[in-house]
Protein backbone atom coordinates (compact mmCIF):
# COMPACT_ATOMS: atom_id res chain seq x y z
CA UNK A 1 0.00 0.00 0.00
CA UNK A 2 1.29 3.16 -1.10
CA UNK A 3 1.47 6.17 1.55
CA UNK A 4 -1.22 8.70 0.38
CA UNK A 5 -3.59 5.25 0.26
CA UNK A 6 -2.67 4.66 3.91
CA UNK A 7 -3.43 7.91 4.99
CA UNK A 8 -6.49 8.03 3.32
CA UNK A 9 -7.72 4.86 4.98
CA UNK A 10 -6.19 6.21 8.31
CA UNK A 11 -8.86 9.19 8.12
CA UNK A 12 -11.35 6.78 7.18
CA UNK A 13 -11.86 8.35 3.51
CA UNK A 14 -11.71 5.03 1.82
CA UNK A 15 -13.18 1.99 3.47
CA UNK A 16 -11.81 -0.43 4.85
CA UNK A 17 -13.94 -3.04 2.60
CA UNK A 18 -12.42 -1.47 -0.31
CA UNK A 19 -8.87 -2.84 0.16
CA UNK A 20 -6.95 -5.91 -1.35
CA UNK A 21 -6.58 -8.66 1.21
CA UNK A 22 -2.60 -8.09 1.40
CA UNK A 23 -3.34 -4.37 2.14
CA UNK A 24 -5.91 -5.09 4.87
CA UNK A 25 -3.22 -7.42 6.20
CA UNK A 26 -0.51 -4.73 6.14
CA UNK A 27 -3.68 -2.09 7.44
CA UNK A 28 -4.19 -5.03 10.42
CA UNK A 29 0.02 -4.65 11.54
CA UNK A 30 0.31 -0.60 11.41
CA UNK A 31 -2.87 -0.75 13.38
CA UNK A 32 -1.14 -3.03 16.32
CA UNK A 33 1.62 -1.16 16.32
CA UNK A 34 -0.54 1.68 17.23
CA UNK A 35 -2.32 -0.01 19.54
CA UNK A 36 1.13 -1.16 21.30
CA UNK A 37 2.38 2.74 20.98
CA UNK A 38 -1.26 3.64 22.46
CA UNK A 39 -0.61 1.01 25.60
CA UNK A 40 3.01 2.44 26.25
CA UNK A 41 1.88 5.55 26.42
CA UNK A 42 -1.05 5.01 28.68
CA UNK A 43 -0.70 6.89 31.95
CA UNK A 44 -2.93 5.70 35.08
CA UNK A 45 -1.81 8.72 38.14
CA UNK A 46 -1.70 6.97 41.86
CA UNK A 47 -3.62 8.48 44.49
CA UNK A 48 -0.30 9.62 45.51
CA UNK A 49 0.19 11.51 42.63
CA UNK A 50 -3.49 12.94 42.69
CA UNK A 51 -3.04 14.30 46.56
CA UNK A 52 0.01 15.45 45.28
CA UNK A 53 -1.37 17.46 42.90
CA UNK A 54 -4.05 18.93 44.71
CA UNK A 55 -2.37 19.95 47.69
CA UNK A 56 0.25 22.15 45.88
CA UNK A 57 -2.93 23.89 44.02
CA UNK A 58 -4.06 24.38 47.16
CA UNK A 59 -1.19 25.69 48.36
CA UNK A 60 -0.80 28.11 45.56
CA UNK A 61 -4.28 29.32 46.50
CA UNK A 62 -3.79 29.80 50.26
CA UNK A 63 -0.72 31.65 49.07
CA UNK A 64 -1.85 35.55 48.87
CA UNK A 65 -3.92 35.13 52.04
CA UNK A 66 -0.69 33.69 54.02
CA UNK A 67 1.37 36.31 52.44
CA UNK A 68 -1.13 38.99 53.37
CA UNK A 69 -0.98 37.63 56.96
CA UNK A 70 2.59 38.28 57.28
CA UNK A 71 2.44 41.67 55.51
CA UNK A 72 -0.55 42.69 57.91
CA UNK A 73 1.57 41.17 61.07
CA UNK A 74 4.76 43.13 60.25
CA UNK A 75 2.35 46.77 59.72
CA UNK A 76 1.56 46.06 63.67
CA UNK A 77 4.60 44.98 64.69
CA UNK A 78 5.71 48.55 62.79
CA UNK A 79 3.50 50.18 64.18
CA UNK A 80 3.77 49.11 68.10
CA UNK A 81 7.47 49.50 67.85
CA UNK A 82 6.82 53.07 67.21
CA UNK A 83 3.99 53.79 69.64
CA UNK A 84 6.50 52.37 71.73
CA UNK A 85 9.75 54.67 71.11
CA UNK A 86 7.66 57.67 70.69
CA UNK A 87 5.73 57.58 74.13
CA UNK A 88 8.86 55.76 76.19
CA UNK A 89 12.32 58.00 76.98
CA UNK A 90 15.17 55.95 78.44
CA UNK A 91 16.97 59.10 80.28
CA UNK A 92 20.65 58.01 80.13
CA UNK A 93 22.79 59.84 82.88
CA UNK A 94 25.30 62.31 81.25
CA UNK A 95 28.80 61.27 83.07
CA UNK A 96 31.01 63.34 81.72
CA UNK A 97 31.06 66.90 83.99
CA UNK A 98 31.96 64.13 86.54
CA UNK A 99 34.87 62.94 85.26
CA UNK A 100 35.96 66.07 83.51
CA UNK A 101 36.14 67.62 87.29
CA UNK A 102 38.28 64.50 88.71
CA UNK A 103 40.57 65.55 85.98
CA UNK A 104 40.90 68.91 86.98
CA UNK A 105 41.30 68.11 90.78
CA UNK A 106 43.85 65.38 89.51
CA UNK A 107 42.33 62.15 90.44
CA UNK A 108 41.56 61.46 86.65
CA UNK A 109 41.91 57.60 86.92
CA UNK A 110 39.04 55.57 88.68
CA UNK A 111 37.35 57.88 91.03
CA UNK A 112 35.11 55.27 92.11
CA UNK A 113 37.95 52.91 93.27
CA UNK A 114 39.68 55.78 95.56
CA UNK A 115 36.32 56.43 97.30
CA UNK A 116 36.16 52.48 97.74
CA UNK A 117 40.19 52.28 98.98
CA UNK A 118 39.29 55.54 101.16
CA UNK A 119 36.29 54.41 102.83
CA UNK A 120 37.85 51.12 103.29
CA UNK A 121 40.62 53.07 105.19
CA UNK A 122 41.67 52.73 108.72
CA UNK A 123 41.27 55.65 111.54
CA UNK A 124 44.80 56.41 111.07
CA UNK A 125 44.35 57.47 107.59
CA UNK A 126 42.04 60.45 108.11
CA UNK A 127 43.45 62.30 105.97
CA UNK A 128 43.15 60.27 102.88
CA UNK A 129 39.52 59.28 104.26
CA UNK A 130 39.17 63.41 103.76
CA UNK A 131 39.75 63.43 100.65
CA UNK A 132 37.05 60.82 100.01
CA UNK A 133 34.52 62.75 101.64
CA UNK A 134 35.59 65.35 99.72
CA UNK A 135 35.47 63.24 96.60
CA UNK A 136 32.32 62.54 97.62
CA UNK A 137 30.65 65.45 98.34
CA UNK A 138 31.86 66.55 94.76
CA UNK A 139 30.38 64.03 93.11
CA UNK A 140 26.54 65.17 94.50
CA UNK A 141 27.19 68.27 93.68
CA UNK A 142 27.84 67.35 90.58
CA UNK A 143 24.93 65.38 90.21
CA UNK A 144 23.01 67.85 90.70
CA UNK A 145 25.28 69.71 87.77
CA UNK A 146 24.83 67.72 85.86
CA UNK A 147 20.85 68.80 85.25
CA UNK A 148 21.96 72.53 84.92
CA UNK A 149 25.24 72.11 83.24
CA UNK A 150 24.89 76.32 82.56
CA UNK A 151 25.57 76.48 86.15
CA UNK A 152 28.84 74.07 86.30
CA UNK A 153 31.35 76.44 86.35
CA UNK A 154 29.90 78.68 88.86
CA UNK A 155 29.44 75.20 91.13
CA UNK A 156 33.21 74.19 90.57
CA UNK A 157 34.93 77.00 91.12
CA UNK A 158 32.17 77.42 94.58
CA UNK A 159 33.76 74.04 95.42
CA UNK A 160 37.22 74.99 95.03
CA UNK A 161 36.87 78.01 97.18
CA UNK A 162 35.24 76.19 100.01
CA UNK A 163 37.79 73.90 100.39
CA UNK B 1 -20.53 16.74 35.26
CA UNK B 2 -21.93 19.80 33.16
CA UNK B 3 -18.31 21.08 31.89
CA UNK B 4 -19.69 24.94 32.04
CA UNK B 5 -20.22 23.95 36.02
CA UNK B 6 -16.52 22.57 36.20
CA UNK B 7 -15.23 25.65 34.04
CA UNK B 8 -17.14 27.79 36.83
CA UNK B 9 -15.76 26.03 39.62
CA UNK B 10 -12.27 26.35 38.24
CA UNK B 11 -12.71 29.88 37.61
CA UNK B 12 -13.71 30.46 41.46
CA UNK B 13 -10.44 28.31 42.47
CA UNK B 14 -13.00 25.77 43.70
CA UNK B 15 -10.80 22.67 45.12
CA UNK B 16 -13.73 20.22 44.32
CA UNK B 17 -13.47 21.62 40.51
CA UNK B 18 -9.40 20.41 40.43
CA UNK B 19 -10.32 17.05 41.82
CA UNK B 20 -13.01 16.42 39.46
CA UNK B 21 -10.87 17.86 36.60
CA UNK B 22 -7.51 15.98 37.54
CA UNK B 23 -9.84 12.18 37.91
CA UNK B 24 -11.15 13.22 34.50
CA UNK B 25 -8.28 14.47 32.23
CA UNK B 26 -5.05 13.38 34.18
CA UNK B 27 -4.89 10.16 32.25
CA UNK B 28 -5.72 11.33 29.00
CA UNK B 29 -2.80 14.39 29.55
CA UNK B 30 -0.12 12.28 30.97
CA UNK B 31 -0.62 10.02 27.98
CA UNK B 32 -0.22 12.94 25.39
CA UNK B 33 2.83 14.06 27.60
CA UNK B 34 4.30 10.42 27.47
CA UNK B 35 4.12 10.02 23.77
CA UNK B 36 5.74 13.66 23.68
CA UNK B 37 8.48 13.21 26.01
CA UNK B 38 9.09 9.75 25.05
CA UNK B 39 9.75 8.84 28.72
CA UNK B 40 7.66 7.25 31.73
CA UNK B 41 8.17 9.40 34.61
CA UNK B 42 5.60 12.41 33.35
CA UNK B 43 4.12 12.92 37.09
CA UNK B 44 5.62 16.34 37.87
CA UNK B 45 4.74 17.43 34.22
CA UNK B 46 1.24 16.44 34.64
CA UNK B 47 1.38 18.28 37.82
CA UNK B 48 3.06 21.05 36.28
CA UNK B 49 -0.08 21.17 33.54
CA UNK B 50 -2.59 21.50 36.81
CA UNK B 51 -0.93 24.17 38.10
CA UNK B 52 -0.89 25.94 34.76
CA UNK B 53 -4.14 25.30 34.00
CA UNK B 54 -5.22 26.86 37.96
CA UNK B 55 -3.31 30.05 37.30
CA UNK B 56 -4.53 30.85 33.69
CA UNK B 57 -8.05 29.56 33.67
CA UNK B 58 -9.50 33.13 34.14
CA UNK B 59 -8.08 33.64 30.46
CA UNK B 60 -9.65 30.56 29.21
CA UNK B 61 -12.94 31.77 27.20
CA UNK B 62 -14.55 29.07 26.35
CA UNK B 63 -13.91 29.55 22.14
CA UNK B 64 -12.73 26.52 22.14
CA UNK B 65 -13.65 22.79 24.13
CA UNK B 66 -11.96 22.36 27.37
CA UNK B 67 -10.05 19.13 26.32
CA UNK B 68 -8.17 21.15 23.55
CA UNK B 69 -7.38 23.87 25.73
CA UNK B 70 -5.58 21.52 28.59
CA UNK B 71 -4.06 19.45 25.70
CA UNK B 72 -2.45 23.03 24.30
CA UNK B 73 -1.12 23.48 27.70
CA UNK B 74 -0.20 20.32 28.25
CA UNK B 75 1.75 20.67 24.95
CA UNK B 76 3.70 24.08 25.52
CA UNK B 77 4.48 22.25 28.95
CA UNK B 78 6.03 19.58 27.19
CA UNK B 79 8.37 22.07 24.78
CA UNK B 80 8.91 23.76 28.12
CA UNK B 81 10.36 21.11 29.73
CA UNK B 82 11.84 19.43 26.64
CA UNK B 83 14.00 22.98 26.15
CA UNK B 84 14.57 23.41 29.61
CA UNK B 85 16.18 20.21 30.05
CA UNK B 86 18.37 20.07 26.53
CA UNK B 87 19.32 23.62 27.75
CA UNK B 88 20.80 21.77 31.23
CA UNK B 89 21.86 19.04 29.12
CA UNK B 90 19.94 16.24 30.94
CA UNK B 91 19.88 13.02 29.87
CA UNK B 92 16.67 12.45 28.14
CA UNK B 93 15.58 8.98 28.39
CA UNK B 94 13.88 7.47 25.57
CA UNK B 95 11.67 4.41 25.41
CA UNK B 96 14.06 1.85 25.63
CA UNK B 97 16.07 3.05 28.46
CA UNK B 98 13.36 4.27 30.93
CA UNK B 99 14.18 4.12 34.33
CA UNK B 100 11.07 1.48 35.06
CA UNK B 101 12.54 -1.12 33.39
CA UNK B 102 11.44 -3.89 35.82
CA UNK B 103 7.87 -3.13 35.09
CA UNK B 104 8.61 -2.75 30.93
CA UNK B 105 5.59 -4.35 29.69
CA UNK B 106 2.78 -2.56 30.31
CA UNK B 107 -0.51 -3.67 31.32
CA UNK B 108 -1.63 -5.51 28.59
CA UNK B 109 -5.27 -4.67 28.57
CA UNK B 110 -6.58 -6.16 25.17
CA UNK B 111 -6.01 -9.02 23.07
CA UNK B 112 -4.87 -7.18 19.88
CA UNK B 113 -2.02 -6.34 22.37
CA UNK B 114 -1.32 -9.80 23.61
CA UNK B 115 -0.99 -11.10 19.68
CA UNK B 116 1.00 -7.97 18.71
CA UNK B 117 3.48 -9.42 21.20
CA UNK B 118 3.81 -12.53 20.03
CA UNK B 119 4.59 -11.44 16.59
CA UNK B 120 6.80 -8.49 17.55
CA UNK B 121 8.52 -7.74 20.85
CA UNK B 122 7.67 -4.35 22.77
CA UNK B 123 10.97 -3.40 23.27
CA UNK B 124 11.63 -3.49 19.43
CA UNK B 125 8.63 -1.38 18.20
CA UNK B 126 9.36 1.38 21.19
CA UNK B 127 12.88 1.49 19.34
CA UNK B 128 10.94 2.56 16.11
CA UNK B 129 8.74 4.84 17.87
CA UNK B 130 11.81 6.51 19.53
CA UNK B 131 13.35 7.10 16.29
CA UNK B 132 9.88 9.17 15.27
CA UNK B 133 10.33 12.78 16.44
CA UNK B 134 8.89 14.48 19.43
CA UNK B 135 5.99 16.03 16.68
CA UNK B 136 5.35 13.30 14.70
CA UNK B 137 4.71 11.24 18.34
CA UNK B 138 2.10 13.87 19.18
CA UNK B 139 0.37 13.72 15.74
CA UNK B 140 0.05 9.96 15.69
CA UNK B 141 -1.12 9.80 19.10
CA UNK B 142 -3.96 13.03 18.86
CA UNK B 143 -5.37 11.57 15.68
CA UNK B 144 -5.04 7.79 15.27
CA UNK B 145 -4.89 7.10 19.30
CA UNK B 146 -6.97 9.72 20.39
CA UNK B 147 -9.41 10.55 17.13
CA UNK B 148 -8.69 13.97 17.38
CA UNK B 149 -9.77 16.30 14.34
CA UNK B 150 -7.65 17.53 12.36
CA UNK B 151 -9.57 21.39 13.63
CA UNK B 152 -8.88 20.06 17.26
CA UNK B 153 -5.18 19.47 16.49
CA UNK B 154 -4.85 22.60 14.42
CA UNK B 155 -6.36 24.96 17.78
CA UNK B 156 -3.94 22.45 20.20
CA UNK B 157 -1.15 23.08 18.13
CA UNK B 158 -1.94 26.65 17.09
CA UNK B 159 -1.38 25.10 13.37
CA UNK B 160 -3.30 25.93 10.38
CA UNK B 161 -5.26 22.89 9.38
CA UNK B 162 -3.84 22.32 6.29
CA UNK B 163 0.30 22.31 8.22
CA UNK B 164 -1.61 19.23 10.88
CA UNK B 165 -2.54 17.25 7.58
CA UNK B 166 0.59 17.70 6.04
CA UNK B 167 2.79 17.09 8.82
CA UNK B 168 0.58 14.26 9.93
CA UNK B 169 0.80 12.78 6.75
CA UNK B 170 4.77 12.65 6.77
CA UNK B 171 4.37 10.65 10.50
CA UNK B 172 2.50 8.26 9.14
CA UNK B 173 4.77 7.48 6.19
CA UNK B 174 7.58 8.25 8.36
CA UNK B 175 6.47 5.57 10.99
CA UNK B 176 5.23 2.91 8.04
CA UNK B 177 9.15 2.93 6.54
CA UNK B 178 10.49 2.26 9.92
CA UNK B 179 8.05 -0.17 10.30
CA UNK B 180 9.53 -2.07 6.98
CA UNK B 181 12.84 -1.43 7.63
CA UNK B 182 12.49 -3.52 10.82
CA UNK B 183 10.29 -6.01 8.83
CA UNK B 184 7.42 -5.45 11.13
CA UNK B 185 5.07 -4.67 7.79
CA UNK B 186 5.84 -6.48 4.40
Amino acid sequence: MDNERLVRVMDREIPVEELRVEEKKELKEFAKALVMFKEKCCYKPSDQSRERAIAKIKKIKTKPYKMLGAVAACMIVGLFSVNFFTNNTILVKKKGDLYQLANVLGYGSGLNERLKVNLLATADTQNQNSVAMMESEMERSLGFLSSRPEQNDFEVSGINTTY
Amino acid sequence: MDEKKLIDGLKKKKVWAYEVLYDDYAPRLGSVIKSYLGYDDVEDVVQEVFIKVFRNVRKFRGDAKLSTWLYRIAVNVCKDTLSKRKRNNEFLTDFLESEDKVSFEPPASTNVFREVMDEMSFEELMNVVSKLSEDDRLLIKLRDIDDLSYEEIADILDKPVGTVKSRLHYARKRLKELLEEVGYIG
